[in-house]
């Protein structure tokens, strides 16, 4: 028996060694994970020494984590689908390297009162040879308004004239709608009232994109399902989709700007597990990884590269009459008590930054960021000022009768079931605790449930993360007095009268102005408070020149890549 | 027996029809709905989206509308993936997650038996204890965790297999390894303790009394009856292992059926989990039907014709 | 073995007083069954290595905790994904919170709803399976049909439903867990039950007037009972996992609380980077089910009443 026995704790102990050994070894470095400043913002920097040179095989492959729903462009609404679109089709213009560059258009004209649009298209053809034309593009974003479409985007045309009255029902006929195309070179688009941010958001958005109307017609419902049921005219042509597993696309010859482009062949692989991803990059069987979590980037410090912006993500908090932060004091307590700086450097992924106001400070006109122009005097404080939170907590623990804070009602803080939201609550739930003695109670739901509850106003502080668009009043927006999106189910008149009176301003300066003191008061009464703009990491091998991060997060551009000899 | 099977046939389509009903309207008890997304949409387009697909109008209606679609095989297309219909999704990542399943218990089966009639025969010796301690194992390590760890280290450290993908066969041997351990493993507890429960039986006492040789007495005495409690669990086990693992598939990268299963619940995707549903249910029915057969082939003490 | 004839005179023997009532006196002293299946137990070494390890866990969990000059709840993201120290033991997490004190905690929730979560479900399914199988026809045929259909729902949609009512908690855990768990021993009980019932001491009992309770409850499940505890013991590591891969998709038990799921889960995220956090959890898992399951092999084995050697 003793035998046995012994021979049982040795197979035990043998195992342990073996799961011991296997992970011990390796490269790792217990180094600090405060890697966010240690890395640079924006493009790879160009080999200096002079020209560098092409390796004989030039195709890139790499590792994403998602497959794409649809190549369908009416209906894409998602970043996987968005990132394949840009290489595999065209739009009138393309937002390139972080400026807008001319696409299918060779050049546009923007009438004097600034309403009129007139694209001139340039001889491309799809990838079957066929010209492409203004009225694809007419169809294509007429398909989408179209109460038959079923899109859920068509709110990027809301600066259209008659865009959004078509999209509800309210008118059927479609040459009342500001999107025309006068012959096969020339579209022109009409606005409401003049849109500086227009551009931007056609440049920038991802359902601009021309379509077929012989391939609707032909394939129905599947249309944009399989790489055969879809046609485009960019730089790439989808070759296979083995839906959730690969995506390979293959240079176009006939593509407009051939000359530019080097690349052969794109692969991306969709593998859902991360230490998967990355094992593949170890083995060298991608030369790139689409996007990798904070720990990871301890293993590869050097080189990986960041890119934040595109997202904000902010507290929520309920305001309604009766609501337990119906007191602004209380509000104002939990934004000054929470270190944002800490949690970014600990917990956040890399190339997060923390923010301090509403507006995404990259929103910019004429290259002037407009937040730093018309800057909202700050009381978001980076790294938290716990005696301000306690002045706050106790004003308002005495404005509502009571005397410690183990008396506040329930606080119930909703939050999604991604492991980044889950960790940015538990930090945030200690914080809270920790300066200030209140308690906050988690209640982790599945998406759907989670933003249910953020529409319906069942909870208190809801950690929301919305894009901040091309103009600096989209996140704004929404607090306005019953407007069906006002999560904080705020409601402040003075706010709503300020916004208006930016949104009908006469000149661009007046708009601003408004804006500046609608941005103040909100910041001030604290409904909602701006946490971090969300960052990504990105790895690609040093011989793969030419990737450039978008804007928008998780967007990369590898059209113009290429992979320099190795 | 032909009556027998026309009556079990009724049955399985009154339970499948229970089922989808069932889940109909539970599905729609969940609270949220498909488009309310991390990526938040406008009040007024969810409603567009929910008019669009018809989800505003009575649920009874809805459920009518559905039923008539499902008569006709037609499971409609999917909320997440707005162009594919459920049939095509379905059509697409079984036979996949089928591959792997059946692989892995090709493996299992006849190794989680043997070793379970094994252990069970020589109950307290050396042999018995190192099969416990497989089994043990086998059921003691998270699949999560056993799959990261064998493609840790026969891929990314021996180099000697692909760390993921579903192309050639060296693809498939270590998802097929590891789900095969934990099927193995669950076999072999459940064999061994049914064997065990045979072995002392009186008729087997009786045939060894009538000088039945060792080997005639183990095949048709003893294996026989003590498999009885496994086919019991055969059924839901090969419809589970079939229709996909979520955990092996996404460690794997295999682009099969088990993870539609978790996202397209978790995402509220009605017609994809109400297809899924129904598939496995119809699949289990027919499965749990196969396996009361197999009891009358096994067991002549049932009768299945009563 | 040898041939040789002995020879033994005949007065060496003497005559016994035959009819004498000291042969009927049982010497042995009578024990209980479920004293025997004490002591059987008691004698199984690998057993008793397999309970003493559960009963340290146990300790550890309890008191740990109580002692600890750290609150699991305490962070500090100045020290985050720090290595086992003395300070700490086990090393910190991504929130700079105490390992060692996160890990006894979470053995208090993981023990917790793996021990109800898979004894609860398994006598529903025990005594549902009993009488399916006891009654059989239509009893059995709409229990068997309720349990095919049941079956086939997705658990997630009950789970699903159960936290958003009840919450994310261990108790609500649990019930989900009991709410989808039973159907599985269910089967296989009636199968069993189907099998016995057919056999000589169920029809002898029932020749002696036993009762239809007194045949499922006394008889019949008794003798199902080996392969359900096997079954229990294999569904503690089952709920165990489940509640893993339920955090894992956000259905888990809210935090702070944390369990042995979750810090696996945490783990594997980062094992290639800081390997100590996946270790502990895994080893500490594996090392749990391994007593439970020899402990669970012990009991079966002095429980199961044809099984003694």
């Amino acid at each position: 028996m003793k035998k046995k026995l012994s021979a049982l704790l040795l197979i035990i102990a043998l195992l342990c060694s073996v799961l011991a050994g296997c992970t011990t070894t390796g490269d790792q470095k217990n180094i600090d994970t405060d890697v966010t400043e240690s890395n640079d913002t924006g493009e790879k920097t160009d080999t200096p020494s002079g020209e560098p040179k092409l390796a004989d095989e030039q195709i890139l492959t790499f590792v994403g984590h998602n497959d794409m729903m649809t190549l369908d462009v009416s209906l894409m609404n998602d970043e996987m689908s968005a990132l394949v679109m840009y290489a595999v089709n065209e739009a009138l213009i393309r937002y390139s390297r972080g400026e807008i560059i001319p696409g299918i258009a060779e050049k546009y004209d923007v009438s004097d009162d600034g309403i009129v649009y007139t694209f001139h298209l340039r001889d491309a053809n799809w990838s079957d040879g066929k010209p492409v034309t203004a009225y694809d593009f007419e169809y294509a974003y007429l398909r989408l308004l179209s109460p038959e479409t079923g899109s859920t985007q068509i709110e990027s045309f809301s600066a259209v004239l008659n865009a959004m009255e078509y999209a509800r029902g309210e008118i059927t006929d479609t040459s009342q709608v500001g999107i025309k195309a006068v012959d096969d070179k020339t579209l022109v688009i009409t606005l409401t009232k003049p849109e500086p941010f227009f551009l931007e958001e056609m440049a920038q958005g991802i359902n601009f994109y021309p379509i077929r109307k012989d391939y609707v017609e032909k394939y129905g419902q599947n249309y944009g399902s399989s790489p055969e049921s879809f046609i485009g005219c960019g730089p790439f042509v989808l070759t296979e989709w083995a839906q959730g597993s690969k995506i390979t696309m293959e240079k176009n010859p006939g593509y407009w700007d051939a000359d530019s482009i080097i690349l052969e062949q794109v692969v991306e692989y969709i593998v859902a597990d991360e230490n998967t991803r990355v094992g593949m990059y170890d083995l060298g069987e991608v030369d790139g990884i689409y996007s990798i979590s904070a720990v990871q980037t301890v293993k590869y410090s050097d080189s990986f590269r960041t890119r934040a912006g595109g997202t904000l993500q902010h507290l929520v908090f309920m305001s309604r009459e009766g609501a337990v932060l119906s007191n602004k004091n209380l509000r104002l307590a939990l934004s000054y008590a929470i270190n944002r700086d800490s949690i970014v450097k600990a917990i956040a992924s890399p190339g997060t930054v923390v923010a301090d106001s509403m507006i995404d400070p990259e929103i910019s006109l004429d290259g002037e960021s407009i937040v730093e122009k018309y800057p909202a005097s700050n009381n978001v404080h980076i790294s938290g000022d716990p005696a301000k939170a306690k002045e706050y907590l106790n004003a308002a623990l005495s404005e509502m009768g009571l005397s410690s804070p183990s008396e506040l009602p329930a606080i119930n803080y909703v939050c999604l079931d991604s492991p980044t939201h889950r960790a940015y609550a538990e930090a945030l739930q200690a914080q809270w605790q920790d300066v200030l003695g209140v308690n906050v109670d988690i209640n982790i739901m599945p998406v759907p449930q989670a933003i249910g509850s953020l529409l319906a106003g069942e909870f208190d502080i809801f950690l929301n993360g919305m894009s901040t668009g091309v103009a600096p009043e989209t996140l704004l927006d929404n607090y306005t007095l019953h407007n069906p999106n006002n999560y904080a189910k705020w409601s402040n008149q003075e706010y709503t009268d300020l916004f208006n009176e930016s949104m009908n301003a006469d000149n661009l300066e007046e708009r601003f102005t408004k804006l500046q003191q609608a941005h103040q008061l909100i910041l001030d009464e604290c409904p909602v408070s701006p946490l971090w703009l969300p960052g990504t990491a990105y790895l690609f091998r040093d011989y793969v020149d030419g990737i450039f991060y978008g804007r928008q997060t998780g967007s990369i551009e590898f059209i113009y890549a290429k992979i320099l000899e190795h | 027996m032909v009556k027998y099977i026309f009556k079990r046939l009724i049955i399985s389509i009154i339970t499948i029809w229970l089922l989808a009903t069932i889940s109909f309207f539970l599905l729609r008890t969940l609270p949220g709905n498909p488009f309310q997304t991390e990526k938040l949409l406008s009040v007024e387009v969810q409603e567009r989206m929910m008019a669009y697909y018809g989800l505003d109008r009575p649920l009874i209606e809805q459920y009518f509308t559905y039923m008539k679609n499902l008569l006709r095989g037609n499971m409609g297309y999917s909320l997440k993936y707005t162009n594919r219909t459920v049939n095509s999704i379905i059509a697409s990542t079984f036979p996949i997650s089928a591959e792997l399943g059946l692989r892995s218990l090709a493996i299992a089966l006849p190794i989680g038996l043997a070793l379970g009639v094994a252990s069970a025969r020589k109950r307290g010796k050396a042999v018995d204890y190192i099969c416990v301690i497989v089994a043990v194992i086998g059921v003691s390590i998270p699949s999560f965790i056993m799959g990261s760890f064998l493609q840790y280290i026969f891929a990314i450290k021996l180099k000697i297999l692909p760390v993921s993908q579903w192309q050639t066969p060296a693809h498939t041997v270590l998802p097929t390894v590891a789900l095969a351990l934990s099927l193995m493993a669950t076999l072999t507890r459940v064999m061994r303790a049914s064997m065990l429960e045979v072995v002392m039986q009186d008729y087997v006492k009786t045939a060894k009394a009538k000088g039945l040789s060792e080997g005639r007495i183990v095949w048709s005495h003893q294996i026989r009856n003590a498999l009885i409690p496994v086919l019991t669990m055969l059924g839901p086990m090969v419809t589970s292992v079939l229709m996909g693992t979520f955990v092996i598939e996404k460690i794997f990268a295999i682009p099969g059926l088990g993870q539609h299963f978790v996202n397209s619940i978790t995402g509220l995707d009605y017609t994809m989990t109400m297809g899924l549903t129904i598939f496995y249910g119809t699949f289990l029915v027919f499965a749990n039907f196969l396996v009361d057969i197999a009891y009358g082939i096994v067991d002549p003490r049932i009768r299945i014709t009563k | 073995m040898s041939n040789i004839p002995i020879d033994l005179p005949k007065d060496a023997f003497s005559h016994m007083n035959a009819g004498s009532t000291e042969s009927e006196i049982i010497t042995r002293p009578s024990i209980t069954f479920w004293a025997d299946a004490r002591r059987r137990l008691f004698k199984n070494k690998v057993a008793m290595i397999g309970l003493s390890i559960i009963i340290i866990i146990t300790m550890l969990a309890i008191f740990v905790p109580i002692f600890s000059q750290y609150s699991y709840t305490k962070q500090d993201l100045t020290n985050t994904n720090a290595p086992p120290s003395i300070e700490h033991p086990f090393g910190t997490d991504s929130h700079g919170r105490d390992l060692w004190v996160r890990v006894w905690v979470g053995a208090r929730v993981s023990l917790a709803v793996g021990i109800f979560g898979s004894v609860i479900p398994g006598i529903i399914g025990v005594v549902i399976g009993g009488i399916s199988g006891y009654f059989g026809g239509k009893v059995d045929m709409i229990i068997m049909r309720f349990i095919d259909i049941v079956m086939c729902v997705p658990n997630m949609i009950y789970i699903i439903l159960i936290t958003i009512y009840i919450g994310t908690g261990p108790v609500a855990l649990v019930i989900a867990f009991a709410l989808t768990g039973w159907m599985g021993t269910a089967r296989s009980v009636r199968g069993m039950i189907l099998q016995l019932k057919e056999q000589e001491f169920v029809l002898a009992s029932r020749t002696l007037g036993a009762s239809s309770a007194t045949l499922i409850f006394q008889h019949l499940i008794p003798n199902t009972l080996g392969i359900v505890v096997v079954s229990m013991t294999m569904g503690v590591p089952a709920a165990i996992f489940q509640e893993a891969f339920l955090s894992f998709i956000g259905l888990g038990i809210a935090p702070p609380i944390p369990s042995w799921g979750q810090l696996a889960n945490m783990g594997i995220s980062v094992f290639r980077v800081y390997p100590s956090q996946l270790l502990i959890p895994a080893v500490l898992i594996s090392v749990t089910m391994l007593s439970f399951n020899l402990f669970g092999d012990g009991l079966r084995d002095a429980l199961d009443p044809k099984l003694r050697m």
